[in-house]
């Protein structure tokens, strides 16, 4: 269905869209990481997003622009896993520490000898929960604080373990497999508790997120995503932007009858904590389920992102990205915290690139909508009304029961999925992993049965226009467009990193990782690895007091799901549509996780 | 007012699918009972493994009737959630000739009335036996026939 004979140059190609004028524009009202990110702890890397306003940059800089032509491999580590690696690993003193995906096992490695194992954990998840997983059975990282490591495992325990020990130290059970809810978000740290969330928007669930106490394991609340506002810890300190968000029991009253109870809404991405404002932002996944011609209304408080007080969970403001979703576009991309200039105000915002195609720039204060620009080719939208807050469908595009509706795009994992973009303090770019990917669909009946999935609808994915099924590039926040972008042949999964060494890391499906120049996007270098890549890259500083950069390989996950699960490739319809549009994947990279860390020798 | 029929029909199956389950067990248990079958062509002290073949298997296996109430079963009941039109996904590639969980009809319903370990649910008692038996036989034809799908 697409020809690839166009050859690597032809897919690697960087395109340069008017790099001098944006460039000029931007360096006047230049937004800057919030003052409470500055922690000079760069030596380390201690949670996924490097920071709580998610930034994903290190100061860091032996490595730079000139000398990564000599990165080399320091040292590997094979995970024992062939399922697609998602995770972050850490580095806390002179360990690090991985997790694998199912069966979610945490190794602890010596870096004072090349990454020697030191103990591993093994939290011994049910098998079961494999079956109750929709999209292959990732884990996106563990976080670091008060001496332990805590993650999430696939069958829905929050784990605490000794970081010195490798001991359990807590496991609070916060879900069940048989009701279709697992685990694979990284915890995010909010002073003393960690917030968590379930997986499962494509299996009915009733999605929550919750906060644990990060000394002993309890449940300090849980608000759930649907159903009355007692449940979603909805009280008098709501205060929504948009008129659309308020009302009485909108999780009751935007679902017909009582479907809410199984309308998805699940938290699974990425969440960021602003200390100063003492508020916790977190995306909620699409409703369930994805025939939306069986849930007429907004379906709140799906696809949207909630702004809550850590301490009590109470909702301050919430945003619905894609009222009564459509397309299986989850709000859970990553939010970074930023402060800027804006028309000459300024204002504390938060920046996120959306599955719907826009990147959003909000005021986190407030919850307003500054701009909202596309990132992909859209079809499905025309763009967002900053006055209502609302996203414009387009009524052609809109799917139909029992006939199918083509060209749609983005396609269900978005213009991005779940692969966290990076912020420069240096270039004050947005640096964001992407995907070109469009589709067809047709709605299909579908009733709940508890524990299998409730989706109804018949997908075929294909690349978007150009023919590359993915992207990466470097957006410019104020102006709202890219600067550069460079073409990949497979959506870009991975997440990546970017430090002051004006050196940006991502990795590539087919196996590649790669060092950009963070302004011009010239690739600098790049090394083949034994899988395809959709981990997220981290550097720190070695005992040596050398910088090195690390990365998981080992496909899977959505897009790699064709072969993780050793799905058949004549079933374009598998792996919810996502196949169609990976049927070469298994021609170009095999299972494996490994860990890869380099240095300059 | 569309979407509240599509409701009420899927949920018509599924309580008309319950409803049979009861009462197939007590009366005509033994025509549409699994019988015994292994899992592995290897036995120790040079014994023969089970093969597991019976009556029922060869019937419904035989019958396009069957194969066809199996196939919208396979939808009604959810498999396709988990095995897409055959190919897999959250469950396994059923389009491939060999089966983990052995791939004889009397095999394939084992499976779905017993569950697997690695996720797959077991529906006994969800699903009454003769249509677990339909499924079985549709499940077959998928690596009989296989298409684009
Ligand atoms: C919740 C997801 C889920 C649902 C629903 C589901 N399956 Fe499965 N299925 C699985 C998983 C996961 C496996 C692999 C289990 C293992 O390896 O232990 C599997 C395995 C199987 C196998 C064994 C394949 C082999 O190679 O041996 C068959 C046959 C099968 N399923 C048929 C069905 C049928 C028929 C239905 C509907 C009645 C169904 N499944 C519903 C998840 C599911």
């Amino acid at each position: 269905m697409m020809e690839w004979n166009k050859g690597p140059a032809w897919y690697a190609a960087v395109f340069t869209a008017s790099l001098l004028t944006s460039w000029a524009f931007f360096s006047a009202q230049a937004q800057t990481p919030p003052t409470f990110t500055n922690t000079n702890d760069d030596k380390e890397w201690t949670m996924p997003a490097k920071n709580v306003a998610s930034t994903r940059y290190s100061s860091l800089d032996q490595i730079n622009s000139k000398n990564v032509k000599d990165l080399k491999v320091a040292f590997t580590f094979s995970t024992g896993t062939e399922k697609g690696a998602e995770g972050a690993p850490l580095v806390i003193g002179d360990t690090m520490y991985v997790v694998t995906p199912y069966p979610n096992i945490l190794f602890a490695l010596d870096l004072t000898k090349n990454g020697a194992l030191k103990w591993r954990y093994d939290p011994k998840p049910s098998p079961a929960a494999q079956g109750e997983a929709c999209c292959d059975v990732v884990n996106r990282g563990a976080v670091f604080t008060d001496g332990k490591i805590i993650y999430n495992t696939l069958d829905d325990y929050t784990v605490a373990v000794d970081a010195n020990t490798g001991k359990e130290a807590w496991r609070t059970k916060m879900g069940e497999i048989n009701k279709g809810e697992t685990m694979t978000m990284a915890p995010l740290l909010m002073k003393d508790k960690v917030l968590v969330g379930d997986s499962g928007g494509e299996m009915g669930v009733r999605g929550w997120g919750a906060a644990l106490d990060v000394k002993t394991g309890k449940i300090v609340w849980r608000a759930y995503n649907t159903g009355p506002d007692k449940d979603v810890l909805i009280g008098s300190d709501f205060k929504p932007f948009y008129d659309s968000e308020k009302g009485k029991d909108l999780g009751v009253s935007t679902w017909p009858a009582d479907s809410w109870q199984h309308g998805g809404g699940s938290v699974w991405g990425w969440a960021s904590y602003d200390p100063d404002l003492n508020l916790v932002y977190y995306g909620v996944s699409n409703p369930g389920p994805w025939n939306s011609s069986l849930r007429p209304g907004d379906n709140k408080w799906t696809a949207g992102l909630w702004a809550r007080n850590p301490d009590t969970g109470q909702a301050r403001w919430f945003y619905q990205y894609s009222p009564h979703d459509l397309y299986d576009y989850d709000g859970v991309n990553e939010v970074i915290l930023l402060d800027m200039d804006w028309q000459g105000q300024p204002r504390k915002v938060l920046v996120h690139p959306d599955r719907n195609g826009y990147v959003y720039v909000m005021d986190r204060t407030t919850g307003e909508v500054l701009s909202a620009n596309p990132f992909q080719d859209i079809t499905s939208s025309t763009g967002v009304d900053l006055k209502t807050g609302r996203l414009q469908y387009v009524a052609a595009k809109q799917p139909k029961v029992g006939e199918t509706v083509t060209d749609i795009c983005p396609a269900p994992p978005g213009a991005k999925d779940w692969q966290p973009s990076a912020f420069s303090n240096k270039s004050k770019l947005l640096y964001i992993p992407h995907n070109n990917l469009c589709f067809d669909t047709k709605e299909l009946d579908v009733g709940y049965i508890e524990g299998t999935p409730y989706v109804g609808t018949e997908v075929h994915m294909h690349a978007g226009h150009g023919g590359n099924r993915g992207e990466y590039a470097a957006w410019d926040i104020a102006n709202g467009k890219k600067v550069w972008a460079i073409q990949e042949n497979f959506p870009v999964w991975s997440g990546t990193v970017v430090t002051a060494g004006d050196v940006a890391f991502y990795g590539t499906m087919d196996g590649w990782f790669k060092a950009i120049d963070a302004n011009s996007g010239d690739l600098l270098w790049q090394f083949k690895t034994g899988s395809g890549i959709i981990g997220q890259p981290v550097t720190y500083l070695g005992p040596d007091g050398k910088q090195y950069v690390a990365i998981l390989s080992g496909v899977g996950g959505w897009s790699g799901a064709i072969v993780a699960g050793q799905i058949d490739r004549r079933d374009g319809t598998a792996a919810l549509g996502f196949v169609n549009a990976m049927k070469d994947l298994p021609d170009v990279t095999t299972t494996g996780g490994t860990l890869y860390v380099f240095a300059i020798p | 007012m569309k979407y509240v029929a599509l409701l009420a029909f899927c949920a018509g199956l599924i309580l008309a699918a319950m409803a049979r389950a009861q009462e197939s067990s007590p009366s005509g248990a033994d025509k549409y009972a699994l019988p015994p079958v292994s899992l592995v062509p290897i036995t120790p002290g040079g014994g023969t493994p089970i093969e597991g073949k019976s009556k029922i298997g060869e019937e419904y296996e035989k019958s396009p009737e069957h194969i066809q109430a199996g196939k919208l079963l396979f939808s009604a009941m959810n498999c396709s959630g988990c095995h897409s039109s055959g190919g897999g996904g959250m469950g396994l590639n059923l389009m491939l000739p060999t089966k983990v969980y052995g791939s004889s009809i009397e095999n394939l319903a084992a499976t779905i009335a017993e569950g697997r370990p690695n996720g797959m649910p077991s529906f006994r008692g969800f699903i009454p036996m003769e249509q677990i038996w339909e499924l079985a036989a549709y499940v077959k034809t998928l690596s009989v026939n296989p298409t684009d799908k």
